[in-house]
């Protein structure tokens, strides 16, 4: 087993520390950006938001349940989409030029709903998403998949290792 | 490892089947099988040429970046590059230089000069894939339909010109800028086209004319030599040429094990591996950084280069270069040090860096796949309805494609955790199926079982560092 345990440690301790620096790449510099204001109940608030491959800033929509809401969008590069499926909302955001929706009440129970961008814009569209947050929800539902689906990863990796020295067929 | 064919292969040949074997041997095969194609894209690059500018409103920009890239990707594991088979882009040329859509003819427009041997592999269509991508990336090619239609144009262009000074498909094997993509990726799939039994090949054909050609039959388009050994799908596009032209019907169209090229080549090139790895770096590596930096960089860089209009806005083109550079250096490093650890860990002298680089660069085009099908898989179902809105839009002003639907739909058919629950699914079979190439690539003597093991967990790592990469991008947006 000697073989294995020398390339078993610095094997692990690389993908430790690159597993550390994906997990902070993905929450730590994007992550930062501020909510939204604070909700005024009662009136039509205007939430701007800007869009940059591959992000929204904010990443975090507060909204109250029952308020009323005008998006205005604004891209800071190419083409992108700003669209809220839950609210219908679907606007075109062009490099510079103020895209902003109709009104739209907010008719949706507490939760954490996608803002997501509706144009297929290049690498990185698929994680170019921010959150609606509606009243104050525990926390978001799929806060801890990654972190499953990473525990499966590695699952998959020792299960085949087991495999690994056999005669190939 | 090479493929070796035998009597127990025939009952996954497709060729025995009758209505297979009548199709493939039909002269007008390939002329028949464009023929859709092109009529579709004449109606794209008509609509994105002069419709709606709104990319999800237009005709052109919708198929050309969902439906047709989604079915690419998809197409890679069915029928490997059988998308070139049906591409207008490198048909037409085809047809131009032969002077025939398909008849042996006598006559030919083209000059017919060999491609120059220093550019005969990939380094050339790796380097344009990535100017393609960044194109994508920088510009925001597949949101402008004029763009789209321009890049369309360009290359059909460039095909034509290129066919009638040199011969054969030279744009399509060495200049298309997705020629290294497709090619490394259709090592993924079910089919091959090989001959059957080396022996006639060998010993009783002087004529060579599946490379060659004859009087009735053109030789492989792409230049290759089916009767040689064969042992890739990199450049067969599964014209079935081979199959008309072999007088000894010799070459079959069958099944395989699905990947079997990515552990199998007996003479992988580097070349082709480094297109792997750019390909898997570009697809896992550069959405983490682009996602953590992009906007960061641009900022800093706006402090040094004067800012423009985008997407003619040097501090941000600058960015995306400087990601792009970083995320596919870092691949390249880590697969060397990977190869590197695994050489040092196999206690074998007889295996060197460079060849294990090689061979797992091919074993990981499954991570990188499965990711670009992850982030289409978002789109297509978070966007759900953009087909039919399109297809609405288009029927209003055929073929302009100049009228906005009243109503562009917003739904989705899965919500965000469902659809990421697909995409985990997707990235894990994506390296479970790397795992298993790696795992037949990897060196160490068969007697000694810890020598395989530990060389093959410094590559495992790898594998898995890359998958958490694409798991977390795709995650960002449950934080």
């Amino acid at each position: 087993m000697r073989p294995v345990l020398r390339a078993l440690l610095p094997t692990a301790a690389a993908v430790l520390l690159l597993a550390l620096g994906i997990v902070w790449l993905a929450e730590g510099p994007g992550a930062t950006a501020s909510p939204a204001d604070a909700p005024t109940p009662g009136t039509t608030r205007e939430v701007a938001i800007r869009a940059q491959a591959w992000g929204f800033r904010p990443r975090v929509v507060r909204v109250a349940p029952g308020e009323t809401l005008r998006l205005a969008g604004i891209s800071e590069d190419i083409q992108h989409g700003l669209a809220i499926n839950d609210l219908g909302v679907n606007l075109q955001l062009r490099a510079g030029q103020v895209a902003r929706s109709p009104a739209v009440t907010v008719n949706l129970p507490e939760g954490v709903y996608t803002i997501q961008c509706s144009v297929f814009c290049g690498l990185g569209h698929a994680s170019m998403k921010a959150k609606l947050v509606v009243g104050s929800p525990r926390a978001a539902p799929g806060s801890g998949a990654p972190w499953i689906a990473s525990l499966l990863g590695l699952a998959v990796v020792v299960g085949v290792a087991f495999r690994a020295g056999r005669p190939r067929g | 490892m090479s493929t070796t064919p035998g009597a127990g292969l025939d009952r996954r040949e497709l060729t025995r089947l009758g209505p297979v074997r009548r199709a493939v041997l039909l002269p007008s095969f390939q002329f028949w099988t464009v023929l859709p194609t092109l009529a579709l894209v004449v109606v794209v690059l008509v609509s994105a040429a002069v419709g709606l500018e709104h990319p999800s409103a237009n005709f052109g920009t919708v198929v050309t970046w969902i439906v047709w890239w989604g079915g690419l990707l998809v197409s890679f594991v069915l029928v490997g590059r059988a998308w070139c088979l049906v591409c207008p882009i490198g048909a037409i040329p085809e047809w131009l230089q032969r002077l025939s859509p398909w008849w042996g003819s006598r006559y030919t427009a083209g000059l017919g000069l060999p491609w120059p041997r220093r550019l005969r592999n990939l380094w050339l269509p790796t380097a344009l894939f990535v100017v393609f991508v960044f194109l994508d990336n920088g510009y925001g090619m597949s949101n402008s339909p004029r763009m789209t239609a321009g890049l369309i144009a360009v290359l059909a262009l460039g095909a034509a010109w290129v066919s009638l000074v040199f011969e054969r498909r030279a744009f399509c094997r060495y200049l298309c800028p997705l020629t290294a993509f497709i090619g490394t990726c259709a090592l993924t799939s079910v089919f091959e086209l090989r001959r059957r039994d080396p022996a006639p090949c060998r010993n009783a054909c002087p004529t060579k004319d599946c490379y060659r050609g004859n009087a009735r039959r053109y030789g492989c388009p792409m230049g290759e030599f089916p009767g040689g050994g064969l042992e890739s799908n990199l450049h067969c596009i599964l014209c079935t040429e081979c199959v008309k032209s072999c007088p000894h019907d010799n070459i079959a169209l069958r099944w395989r094990a699905p990947g079997r090229d990515l552990w199998a080549m007996s003479r992988p090139r580097l070349d082709g591996a480094c297109a792997a790895a750019v390909i898997v770096g570009l697809a896992t590596v550069v959405p983490l950084l682009a996602l953590a930096f992009l906007p960061e960089l641009r900022s800093l860089l706006a402090r040094l280069l004067p800012a423009g209009v985008p997407p003619n806005d040097p501090p941000r083109l600058a960015a995306v270069v400087l990601v792009f550079g970083v995320g596919l250096g870092a691949t390249l490093g880590l697969l060397h040090a990977a190869s590197l650890l695994s050489r040092w860990a196999s206690g074998s002298a007889r295996v060197t860096t460079r060849a294990l680089f090689t061979r797992y660069a091919y074993a990981l085009i499954p991570v990188g796949l499965s990711k670009l099908l992850a982030d289409l898989l978002d789109h297509a179902f978070r966007t759900w309805g953009v087909l039919s809105n399109v297809t609405s839009a288009l029927l209003l002003d055929f073929p302009w494609n100049r009228v906005m639907p009243e109503r562009a739909s917003a739904t989705d058919l899965l919500g965000p955790l469902a659809v990421y629950g697909l995409q985990v699914a997707l990235l894990l079979g994506g390296l479970l199926w790397s795992l298993e190439a790696l795992r037949r690539t990897a060196p160490g003597p068969a007697a000694d079982r810890a020598s395989g093991v530990a060389s093959f967990l410094p590559i495992a790592g790898l594998a898995l560092v890359l998958t958490l990469a694409s798991l977390w991008t795709l995650g960002s947006g449950l934080l």
